[in-house]
């Protein structure tokens, strides 16, 4: 009886530990794999949003199709520019700067928005002077930059 | 316990797959995302790369009622989608009316054009303002042009009299060279120019051309367009026409001027009777004027070259057949003799005909050989009221082609816009030209064979080039023989024998557009009643013996018509088939045997210049000893490889001794930047040697006519050179030996007989004016002639021999002073009256004489 009882204590002792023992075990193992898990999908996010935008980026291509001078007057002065979206992706036009030797002008745009292989145009006030070369520089929504230059 | 432990490895074993899994997808996950961004740069590399090698141009412009017409040729390697035309009015200031953007939508094939380009958009191009325009392709890239911009800017402009001094009645060339210096960098198109003439009070200036080119479609920059036009000037002696040469679309108020002096040849002109003195056998023209003579005494191995008129009015010269000899002239030399030729041009008029084939086929097709058949090299477009003709430069009873009497049916003829810049007739598909089939014809033959060239864009249906046969021929039935574009492909078929079967042979290109706007050459060849074959460039793209047969072998459509641009049953009812392109040197005749070897003459029939560079020829001046050796530095002029034009006879002649009418005329000029100097015992000499082309196709031959008469009338009849003009007479070959007495020959050129007195001389000045002496007249004809005594009556045409004493100090009196050995200016002084009564009184100058 005496050696029944003992052994049956020594039995239930090693159930219980090797019970939390495997608890402890899941439970670790489980958060280990769901911290992993999570850091991997933080990493994966991260690494295609990088991709995204490289590749986007790297896709987009703004042609400055056409740009004339019209106007006779300070006034009535202006610039028509047409661009022309020659790559794959579309894209956004946010700023277009027209830089002279002696000003800066920008022009910032909220629905620059122009589909693949399609053109766009925009006509600014801008108060040209005949014979000055002009520096004109696109900016995309995705810091693309493009650059021409002309003369009126 | 075993079994305890057994579960805490499934358990760890699970973790390890589960922590394994997530590691191997991450990085097969990114290892993806590495991959596909490095496609991405490499797609993105490759649009680039494509970007830069795309290619193209705009080879041709012009405004087509007031609507633009591009042709624009992709000359990269990818195919275009042309997608936009720009079109900014830089004239006009109203920014409404000013810039316009218009869908094109085109694709270009690498290698291939599209045509027409602005003919469909709503603009109306007004020729008066100037445009830039700019193509934009699908992938970015731009071609800009800009349009009647000659007026923007002042552009480099020159005008060249060739010669700038000529007797009266003969021609001066015209050329106008138009520079495109703009700035910009831009393509001008449409130069149009306007050269007008102005005489001055007297003289005349008529147009014997029409300006060539009419105007230049595109000229690119830095490049230069030439336009010529040549007038035939009359007038007196010191009379001028001035030339003022513009665009007439070209920059206000810019234009360039020249002014063409005429010098008279000295002759008598009173009482309407002209006795010209042709001192010992010649009459003298200006120091600047060298006659290329046949003569060879004294000539080393060439011919006489000296400023002497042909011998007699009755000579007509002699023929050198240029591409087989060369043409060799020198003048003759004398001690003590220096003679200073300014800096200057040296031009040298010259008359040649071409041969109407190239050398290797001269013995095949009509022509020399004496086939029959016909050639129609499309180099004359002159046609007043019809009934007239194209000329047919074949030579054996030529036909000629008629141009229709409904002008709407008559095709346009241009100078130069052939396959070589040669003579051709654009037909808009309702023209054509037609001629009766007959025996010299030769449509009906067994074996025969036409060659031609061929340039359309329209690629639609059934366009005839050359159809012999008449109502009836079409469909299943009928005999024909027929070239023709059937769609895109190039068609040759005939049928020789309708009556057992369809019998129709066939050859036919297939899997090219030939319809691509470029000129194109053919040779189909019938050989037996059962083979056709085709060529093109030189090519054998077609060929068929598997149809046909039948009992007839020769094609029955004697009686019938032969057409160039249309199917002549048209006529009757039958399908027209109209051509629309241009067409050259169509040429038929009776036999099928083109060899290939030693030569090929189906590539040299393609080859073949027919055009601006018919032919080459080296023009050499240089001074030589007095024995012809060469002298260092003694090159005046050195012109290798000057091309002439093709001058067509137009046939109907004797090929050995054409006719004065057929000759044509050219200018060659050579530019000296410094004097030349002919040294003591020096010569000139003037060489022509001809030039195989080696680029350009076959041998033409070319004839070079010399010291014919009249080259002071009206019509230049032989050829000569012109030069700065010297401060003396280079020497002649004219010699008078002072221990006899001297004759002259003394021609009537005008209307009314006439009678020489007692009073006429002959004088000797020395060269350096110092001393002078004159000799009396003693008998014409050998009938003396004194104070009592007139000459015998010299008929209007007669050449009389005139005899004078020797000539001394004071005339007459033989105890004076004899003329001594030496270089003397001689002059005729002729008296007399005429059957009217009327006095003349002349003094003709014969030139520089060397009396021994």
């Amino acid at each position: 009886m005496r050696r029944q009882s003992r052994h049956s204590k020594r039995g239930l002792s090693t159930v219980v530990v090797s019970g939390m023992l495997i608890a402890a075990v899941a439970i670790m193992g489980s958060a280990v794999v769901s911290w992993s898990n999570s850091n991997m999908m933080t990493h994966q996010q991260s690494l295609e949003t990088t991709y995204s935008t490289n590749v986007n980026k790297i896709k987009e291509y703004l042609t400055i199709e056409n740009v004339w001078f019209g106007g006779t007057t300070p006034a009535n002065k202006f610039v028509n520019i047409t661009f022309n979206n020659a790559g794959s992706i579309g894209l956004n036009v946010t700023e277009v700067q027209l830089v002279t030797s002696t000003s800066t002008t920008e022009f910032s745009f909220t629905n620059g928005g122009i589909f693949p292989s399609k053109a766009n145009s925009t006509q600014e006030s801008y108060n040209w002077q005949d014979g000055v070369p002009i520096d004109l520089i696109v900016t995309t929504s995705r810091d693309s930059i493009f650059r021409t230059q002309v003369t009126p | 316990m075993k079994s305890r432990r057994g579960l805490s490895t499934v358990i760890g074993a699970i973790f390890f797959i589960i922590a394994a899994s997530s590691t191997i997808g991450y990085v097969t996950y990114s290892m993806n995302t590495i991959d596909k961004y490095n496609q991405s740069v490499l797609e993105k590399n490759q649009e680039d790369v494509e970007r830069s090698d795309e290619q193209f141009k705009i080879t041709r412009i012009t405004i087509d009622n007031n609507k633009l017409n591009m042709t624009i040729q992709n000359i990269g390697t990818l195919p275009i989608n042309i997608t936009r035309l720009w079109v900014e009015n830089t004239t006009d200031t109203d920014d409404t009316d000013r810039v316009f953007k218009y869908d094109v939508k085109q694709a270009v094939y690498p290698g291939e054009n599209i045509i027409k380009v602005g003919q469909n958009i709503p603009l109306t191009i007004k020729t008066t303002q100037a445009y830039d325009l700019k193509l934009v392709t699908e992938r970015g890239n731009e071609q800009k042009i800009s349009v009647n911009s000659a007026n923007t800017a002042p552009l480099h402009l020159q005008i060249f009299a060739l010669p700038e001094e000529v007797p009266t009645g003969f021609t001066t060339t015209l050329l106008f060279a138009v520079t495109n210096n703009m700035s910009d960098n831009s393509v001008l198109t449409n130069l149009t120019p306007n050269i007008v003439a102005s005489p001055s009070s007297g003289a005349s200036a008529i147009p014997k051309s029409s300006i060539i080119p009419a105007s230049y479609q595109v000229l690119n920059p830095g490049d230069t367009a030439y336009f010529k036009q040549t007038y035939t000037l009359t007038g007196e002696s010191g009379e001028s026409v001035g030339f003022t040469a513009s665009l007439q679309n070209g920059y206000s108020g810019q234009s360039v001027s020249q002014t063409v002096d005429i010098s008279i040849i000295e002759q008598a002109e009173q009482s309407q009777t002209s006795l010209t003195s042709a001192g010992l056998g010649s009459q003298s023209l200006p120091d600047d004027l060298l006659v290329l003579h046949k003569e060879t005494t004294d000539a080393l191995d060439g011919r006489q070259l000296y400023g002497i008129d042909p011998e007699s009015s009755s000579d007509t010269g002699t023929i050198i057949q240029l591409d087989s000899t060369d043409a060799v002239f020198y003048t003759n030399y004398d001690s003590p003799l220096e003679v200073t030729i300014p800096q200057g041009k040296w031009n040298a008029t010259l008359r040649y005909l071409s041969q109407p084939m190239p050398d290797s086929l001269a013995s095949l097709v009509p022509g020399e050989s004496g086939r029959d058949g016909v050639i129609y090299h499309f180099e004359d477009g002159a046609c007043g009221t019809p009934p007239c003709y194209v000329k047919d430069s074949s030579g054996d009873s030529p036909t000629n082609l008629s141009v229709p009497s409904t002008a709407s049916n008559r095709p346009t003829w241009s100078s130069n816009i052939g396959p070589h810049s040669s003579g051709a007739f654009s037909f808009d598909g309702g023209d054509y030209l037609d001629a009766t089939v007959t025996d010299d014809t030769k449509m009906e033959e067994r074996d025969i064979t036409t060659a031609g060239w061929f340039r359309t864009s329209v690629g639609t249906g059934v366009q005839v080039i050359f159809r012999a046969g008449d109502d009836g021929d079409t469909g299943s039935s009928g005999e024909f023989y027929q070239i023709s574009l059937n769609g895109q492909n190039l068609r040759f078929n005939y049928r020789s024998d309708n009556n057992s079967g369809d019998n129709l042979v066939t050859c036919q290109t297939s899997g090219f557009n030939y319809a691509n706007n470029n000129w194109q050459h053919f040779v189909a060849i019938r050989d037996d009643h059962r083979t056709c074959k085709l060529y093109i460039n030189g090519t054998l793209v077609a060929n068929d013996n598997s149809n046909g047969g039948g009992g007839n072998t020769n094609i029955d459509v004697s009686g019938d018509k032969f057409a160039i641009g249309r199917d002549p049953s048209c006529a009757g009812g039958g399908s027209c088939n109209y051509f629309t392109g241009d067409l050259d040197d169509i040429i038929h005749w009776d036999d099928d045997e083109l060899a290939t070897t030693p030569s090929n003459q189906i590539d040299d029939l393609y080859k073949t210049n027919f055009g601006v560079a018919s032919h080459k020829v080296t023009f050499t001046i240089e001074r030589v000893t007095s024995t012809g050796l060469p002298i260092t530095g003694g090159t005046v002029i050195d012109s290798p490889s000057y091309q002439l034009n093709f001058a067509d006879g137009f046939g109907d002649y004797d090929l050995t001794t054409p006719p004065d009418s057929k000759w044509k005329q050219f200018n060659f000029t050579g530019i000296t930047t410094s004097d030349t100097l002919v040294d003591d015992n020096e010569r000139l000499k003037f060489k022509m040697h001809f030039e195989n082309p080696a680029d350009s196709g076959e041998k033409m031959k070319m004839k070079l006519k010399i010291d014919d008469q009249g080259i002071v009338s009206g019509q230049l009849k032989s050829s000569l050179i012109q030069m700065p003009f010297p401060d003396k007479a280079l020497t002649g070959y004219a010699t008078y030996d002072n221990s006899g007495v001297g004759h002259m020959n003394v021609h009537n050129t005008g209307t009314n007989g006439a009678w020489i007195s007692f009073m006429s001389r002959m004088i000797f000045d020395s060269m350096d004016d110092s001393s002078s002496y004159g000799a009396l007249i003693k008998q014409v004809e050998g009938r003396p002639i004194d104070s009592t005594k007139d000459s015998a009556f010299f008929a209007p045409g007669d050449t009389n021999d005139a005899e004078f004493d020797k000539p001394y100090s004071v005339p007459g009196d033989a105890s004076t002073t004899l003329v001594p050995e030496g270089r003397y200016k001689m002059y005729a002084f002729l008296s007399g009256y005429d059957e009217r009564g009327q006095i003349f009184l002349q003094t003709a100058y014969v030139g520089v004489v060397r009396v021994t």
